[in-house]
C-alpha cells in the first residue's frame, strides 16, 4: 500500500494515523503500513497515537477483489498476513496509548485494526461486523483473540461465525467500544482524550504505565509486581537525581 | 472486646468483625511507620485473631491520602537497587494478604482515598464508599506511577480505557464516575457507611464465596 494511502501526521506530541483510502478506506493488503515508517515516525517524540479513517467510514476492511488476486500467490500472501500480524502486535504492544477513532463502517480487518488499539471511541452511528465468514475466511490478523478478551468467547464466536453486523450501542454494551461520540466528534474527542492523558507527562511515565498495563496481560500477578516495583524505581531514582541537580 | 491500637492503626474485634482503622488522621498517611504496623497485623495479630469479616475505614474525615511520598523516595534512595525496591513489594504482599483471605474484606470509604490507599481498597473484596468521597492515583503527575498493585487492580475492575485515562491523567474522580467504572461497588450517606459495612459482612460472613459478589449488593440494597 502506497505512503498516500496511509497518512501520518501529527498534532503536538499526539501521533494521527489516517486511513486514505476513500470513501471505504479499503485495505489494499494485511501489511497496510511499512513497519520501519511506523517506527521513525513514533520515534519522534509521539506521545500518543489516533488512528482513525478519512471521510465518513473508519475502514471497511481488506477489498475482497484484491484479496482474491493476492491468495492466487499463495506464498506471498501467507507473507503479508503475517506481516499484518507483526504490525498489530506491534501497535498493540506499543508504550503509549493508541486510540482508535472510528466513524462510519468497520468491518474485518478494519475492525482488526480497531481492536489492537487501547481505547475505541466511535460515532453513535457506527457500524461493526466480521464479514470474513461470508467468504469462507476468517479474520487472520488477530481479531478473533483480541475480541475474545474482550467480550468473553460465545458472543466473539457469534460475532466471527454469523458475521452479525452490530451498531455502536451494541459494540459498547459487548465491551468491544469504551465510548460513544456524536456525530463527526469521534476525531476530537479521541485527540482531546490523547492531549489529556499526555499533556504535563514525560514520555518515560507514559512508557511506564503502558508497559505495567501491558504486562497485566501477560504476566502473572507476582511477576507484574516486581516489573511494576522496579518500573517505579526507575522513575523515582530519575525524579531524585532531577531534584539534586 | 479487644482493641489494639499504635500509632497508625487500630485493630478491634467486635462481634466477630475485624475492625482496622487509620488512626493518623486527618490524612491517615501511610508512612514506612505505618506499613511497619500494617506488616505487623497481617503477619500475626489478624491471622491469630480469626475474624468472620473485616471491615477497613478511616478515623476521622477521610480513608486516607496515601502514601508519604518523601518517605517512599528515601527509603528507596536507600535501597537504590537495580532490580526493583523491596518496600514495594512487602507493601504489596500486606494488600494481597487481604485480598487473599478467606473471610470478607470491605473497605469502607469516606473523604479521600487516593494514590496507595486507593491501591489498597482495590485489594478489599468489597469497596463501600460514602457521599463526597474522592478516589484517584494522582502518582503520574509526581513522574512516578501506582507500584503496589494498583495497575492490574484498575485493569480488572475498570478496563484498560479507563485504567490509561485514570492513571496518565492522574485526577481524582467522584463517587458517580467511580461507580460507573465499577471502582466502588455502592455509594451511601455518610452516616450509613458503617452501618452498611456492617451489614455487609454479616451477609458475607456466613457462607462466604458461596454467591456472586453482586448477590450481596442486592441483598445489601434491601435491607
Amino acid at each position: 500500500m502506497d505512503k498516500l494511502k496511509i497518512i501520518l501526521k501529527r498534532e503536538g506530541d499526539v501521533g494521527l494515523l489516517e486511513i486514505n483510502n476513500p470513501p471505504e478506506n479499503y485495505l489494499e493488503k494485511p501489511d497496510f503500513i511499512e513497519i520501519d515508517r511506523l517506527k521513525n515516525y513514533l520515534d519522534t517524540g509521539i506521545k500518543a497515537l489516533v488512528i482513525s479513517g478519512t471521510g465518513r467510514n473508519f475502514s471497511a476492511g481488506a477489498n475482497l477483489e484484491s484479496v482474491k488476486d493476492q491468495i492466487k500467490e499463495v506464498n506471498s500472501f501467507q507473507d503479508q498476513i503475517e506481516n499484518g500480524n507483526r504490525i498489530l502486535n506491534y501497535l498493540d504492544q506499543l508504550n503509549i496509548p493508541v486510540i482508535a477513532s472510528i466513524s462510519g463502517v468497520c468491518f474485518g480487518a478494519g475492525l482488526e485494526i480497531a481492536l489492537a488499539c487501547d481505547i475505541r471511541i466511535c460515532e453513535k452511528n457506527a457500524l461493526f461486523a466480521f464479514p470474513e465468514v461470508n467468504h469462507n475466511l476468517f479474520p487472520g490478523l488477530g481479531g478473533v483473540r483480541r475480541l475474545t478478551e474482550l467480550t468473553g468467547k460465545p458472543t466473539a464466536l457469534q460475532l466471527v461465525l454469523n458475521g452479525d453486523l452490530i451498531n455502536a450501542d451494541k459494540a459498547f454494551e459487548l465491551n468491544i467500544i469504551d465510548q460513544i461520540a456524536e456525530k463527526k466528534q469521534a476525531l476530537e474527542n479521541a485527540i482531546t482524550l490523547a492531549k489529556k492523558i499526555t499533556n504535563n507527562r514525560p514520555l518515560k511515565v507514559i512508557n511506564a504505565v503502558m508497559k505495567s498495563i501491558h504486562n497485566s496481560k501477560i504476566l502473572d500477578i507476582d511477576e507484574m509486581i516486581k516489573e511494576d516495583a522496579k518500573l517505579f524505581s526507575d522513575l523515582a531514582v530519575d525524579t531524585l537525581r532531577s531534584d539534586e541537580n | 472486646m479487644e482493641v489494639l491500637a499504635k500509632n497508625k492503626i487500630s485493630w478491634d474485634i467486635s462481634d466477630k468483625i475485624g475492625y482496622l482503622s487509620f488512626i493518623d488522621s486527618p490524612e491517615n498517611r501511610m508512612d514506612s511507620a505505618f506499613f511497619d504496623e500494617l506488616h505487623d497485623l497481617t503477619s500475626k495479630v489478624i491471622p491469630g485473631s480469626k475474624p468472620s469479616a473485616i471491615i477497613i475505614s478511616g478515623s476521622g474525615r477521610h480513608f486516607s491520602a496515601g502514601a508519604d511520598l518523601d518517605d517512599l523516595m528515601r527509603m528507596i534512595k536507600d535501597e537504590q537497587k537495580e532490580e526493583g525496591s523491596d518496600t514495594l513489594l512487602s507493601n504489596y504482599q500486606a494488600f494481597k494478604f487481604f485480598q487473599e483471605l478467606n473471610t470478607p474484606v470491605i473497605a469502607a470509604i469516606n473523604g479521600v482515598c487516593i494514590g496507595s490507599a486507593l491501591e489498597l481498597a482495590m485489594h478489599c473484596h468489597f469497596r463501600l464508599c460514602s457521599e463526597g468521597a474522592i478516589l484517584g492515583l494522582p502518582e503520574s503527575t509526581f513522574g512516578l506511577i501506582p507500584g503496589v498493585g494498583g495497575i492490574p487492580r484498575l485493569m480488572e475492575l475498570a478496563g484498560k480505557a479507563k485504567t490509561i485515562e485514570l492513571v496518565l491523567r492522574g485526577n481524582t474522580v467522584n463517587t458517580n464516575d467511580a461507580l460507573k467504572w465499577n471502582i466502588v461497588d455502592a455509594i451511601y450517606p455518610k452516616r450509613a457507611l458503617i452501618s452498611k459495612a456492617e451489614q455487609l459482612a454479616k451477609l458475607a460472613s456466613i457462607n462466604y464465596r458461596k454467591y456472586m459478589k453482586t448477590d450481596y449488593l442486592k441483598i445489601l440494597k434491601t435491607i
